[in-house]
């Protein structure tokens, strides 16, 4: 699957993207093609490359430097056509032509300037197709059939300064022009593959350039690749800026899971949601390059990722809320027993149903998963006989403070938080009495 | 030099605007592009709906403007690609428009070319940005005032064209483009002071005559954005000055009128009688750059 495709899973994806300084659209719209990187040797390599970036973006004196490289990468226009069209032999109009002299001009600054910056790059030598589109060798980004071209193109012009209203005149340059611009094209053509070449290596530097300085604005980490997931102190970033705004602190927690289904218990409002969509991001993101929001982070790659969130109401197919969440489940019991790795993060499953159902659901819900033997993380308020699990306890209130830290347990009984929460948030007290009543009848 | 030109020279940007189709904006652009000094660097392009759909309001095509050797221009490629003239391309935009991209050029052989310009206020600010290091006077052809979704005020001046195509009852005439040239000269939004109301979008009669009927908007400055949001009557609108105070967030100086007193239906004007009186009503220079052409030569 693409990036395009994941970017509005529930999980800050979009955030995430829509942060990078990307410096033309040109760049954007090849990173939404970017398909999902499953092997392991791709995403090694790319984070070499990452790397290489970041050891330059983050040193200060670099500053200026990066700031030029990324002027310059600004000036990427989108050539999709004009490469298309030299691919199908056509002949390039004065436009194209300027485009590609643009392009090649541009390809020999951002060489300099990575240099300058002691970032390696390999851009293809475009002088050649330089030398061809400036035949006044003025080394400008601009282009138009200069005289130079051709002799009779000279001959026409300067008649036509002493007849500009000769139509005649005016068509036999246009046949000349066209002459040259079939002769442009026709020289241009074996180096349409290193024109691409460049294009597309462009394309990249402004999107590693953009994943590095991410990196360094946000303080995320390079992940390593393993057999089983595991983050150390991990931030869901969209959250953390929220948070920020409002001057609060964000607090980071831990989470390690391997092939077997995980469950994370706890107190409302303890951050379990965030969770998952922080697992969800930090593997999208390791599996399509970007810098990690973990201290640390090992990453077990992943074929698919999948989620069934609390807000996945489907309206547009008439299903209630209970259904879509039904449905969204079986998709992933059905991937996970495809053979494909899948991540898979359900968000308290059966939980607009009637609670004794509703447990006995997740209950067998957690067997038929324990059997596919995939990565699945769920979270629930129900008290499930969570044999075969790892668990994790959201740490909850303390002392009037919520505790946002995930700790391992292997208490299966959920804790009974709700009412005291509810306290916090000021609920009617008649309300929380008679609710204490009922409890105490049971 | 004759005083419009003078007047012009003295300006960074202006922006060319029409009472009505046929006024002779075209005229004035041609006049404005061959008087200008050549030591000028002249950048010209033209804003408001796009070339495909303008014919079809006006069944009309977009005239063709002729331009001499150093002049910028910015078209759309389409019209680009039809171009009667050598001009070396500077920058194509990555803006997308109904007739391509904008290509930006100099003229390196004088000759014709259609202007059919960026389509939105932002992006032909964004295109005067860029523009501004290479020329000293940038010239934007405005769409027919008020019917363009970009705003001329974009341009710290402006020029208005008006004539006989917009009414051949020479007092309706005056009148409605004193009352437009009133609305051009709102004051600026005075700095700090008191409590004022800010009117987004179009001031309709109906948004006029809220305004007077709430009692606790009795006194208070109504600022709008510029002078094409206001599409009320001249009589209510008048009768709302005496009211409240209305100013502009953006505003560009008028530096002159000009007149066309030929009709398309043929019925003429008199020239001197249509300056004379459209001088007295606004106070701004008015010309009749056709016979101005004629006597000249």
């Amino acid at each position: 699957m693409k990036l395009k495709e994941y970017i509005s899973l529930p999980c800050s994806l979009r955030f995430m993207v829509e942060d990078l300084e990307l410096q033309s659209s040109a760049s954007r719209r090849k990173l939404m093609e970017q398909e999902i990187m499953t092997a392991q040797s791709d995403i090694e390599q790319a984070y070499n490359v990452l790397r290489s970036y970041f050891v330059r973006v983050k040193e200060p004196k670099q500053e200026l430097n990066i700031k030029t490289l990324q002027f310059r990468l600004a000036g990427i226009k989108d050539l999709r056509t004009t490469i298309q069209n030299m691919a199908e032999h056509r002949v390039l109009d004065d436009i194209e032509l300027f485009e590609i002299k643009h392009l090649a001009i541009l390809t020999g600054e951002v060489e300099k300037q990575m240099d300058k910056t002691g970032i390696a790059c390999s851009l293809p030598d475009l002088d050649d197709v330089v030398a061809i589109l400036d035949p006044e060798g003025l080394r400008i980004a601009t282009f138009y059939i200069y005289d130079a071209y051709s002799d009779t193109l000279r001959d026409i012009r300067r008649q036509r300064e002493k007849e500009p209203q000769n139509e005649d005149l005016f068509v036999k340059m246009q046949e000349e022009e066209e002459l040259i611009r079939q002769e442009l094209s026709r020289q241009l053509q074996p180096m349409q593959k290193k024109i691409a070449e460049a294009y597309m290596s462009l394309i990249d530097i402004d999107i590693t350039l953009a994943k590095a300085l991410q990196i360094k604005r946000m303080g995320l980490c390079f992940p390593v690749i393993g057999v089983t997931t595991g983050y150390t102190d991990m931030w869901q970033p969209e959250v953390k800026e929220l948070l920020r705004a409002r001057h609060r602190e964000y607090q980071a927690n831990s989470i390690s899971f391997g092939n077997n289904p995980t469950l994370i218990i706890g107190s409302n409002m303890g951050g379990k949601t965030v969770v998952l969509q922080t697992v969800a991001l930090c593997q999208l993101l390791t599996q399509f390059g970007f810098g990690v929001p973990a201290r640390e982070a090992q990453v077990a790659l992943k074929d698919e990722v999948l989620m069934a969130m609390a807000d996945g109401q489907s309206i547009e197919s008439g299903l209630s809320s209970f259904g879509a969440e039904m449905l969204n489940i079986n998709n992933i019991i059905t991937a996970a027993r495809m053979g494909k790795r899948v991540l898979a993060l359900i968000d308290e499953p059966a939980r607009t149903t009637n609670p004794i159902e509703g447990t006995a659901l997740v209950n067998g819900l957690l067997e038929v998963l324990v059997k596919t033997g995939q990565s699945i993380v769920v979270v629930t308020h129900y008290n499930v006989s969570a044999a075969d699990c790892r668990c994790y306890r959201v740490r909850g209130l303390e002392n009037g403070k919520m505790n946002y830290a995930l700790e391992a347990t292997t208490a299966n009984t959920v804790p009974h938080e709700a009412l005291a929460i509810a306290r916090e948030l000021g609920i009617d007290d008649e309300w929380l009495e008679r609710t204490e009543e009922f409890l105490r009848e049971e | 030099m004759s005083g419009l030109i003078k007047a012009l020279a003295e300006q960074r940007s202006c922006s060319l605007i029409g009472m009505e189709k046929n006024t002779g904006k075209t005229v004035t652009l041609n006049y404005l592009l061959d008087h200008l000094p050549s030591e000028r660097r002249v950048a010209v392009t033209s804003i408001g709906l796009d070339g495909e759909s303008q014919d079809q309001v006006t069944q009309t095509r977009k005239p063709e403007i002729e331009l001499r050797e150093g002049m910028l221009f910015a078209t759309s490629e389409k019209h680009y690609r039809m171009r009667k003239m050598v001009a070396e391309i500077i920058d194509v935009s990555q803006e997308r428009t109904a007739l391509g991209r904008l290509v930006t050029a100099e003229v390196k052989q004088k000759g014709k070319v259609i202007l059919s310009g960026p389509g939105s206020s932002q992006s032909v600010r964004r295109w005067m940005d860029e523009t501004e290091g290479r020329a000293d006077l940038i010239i934007v052809d405005g769409a027919l005032s008020r019917k363009s979704v970009a705003s001329p005020t974009v341009s710290e001046s402006m020029i208005l064209s008006t004539g006989a195509a917009y009414s051949a009852n020479m007092e309706k005439l005056v009148r409605d483009t004193a009352y437009i040239v009133e609305l051009i000269q709102l004051p600026k939004e005075t700095e700090g002071g008191e409590e004022k109301i800010y009117l987004t979008g179009a001031v309709t009669n109906r948004v006029l005559e809220s305004i007077l009927g709430d009692k606790t908007a009795a006194g208070k400055e109504v600022v709008i954005q510029d002078f094409t949001r206001v599409f009320a009557e001249q009589l209510l609108w008048h009768r709302f000055c005496k009211v409240h105070r209305v100013s502009v967030q953006q505003k560009s100086r008028l530096l002159a009128i000009t007149v066309n007193p030929t009709a398309p239906n043929g019925m003429v004007l008199d020239s001197d009688k249509l300056c004379k009186e459209m001088f007295e009503a606004t106070g701004v220079a008015t010309y009749d750059l056709v016979k101005k052409l004629k006597v000249d030569r």
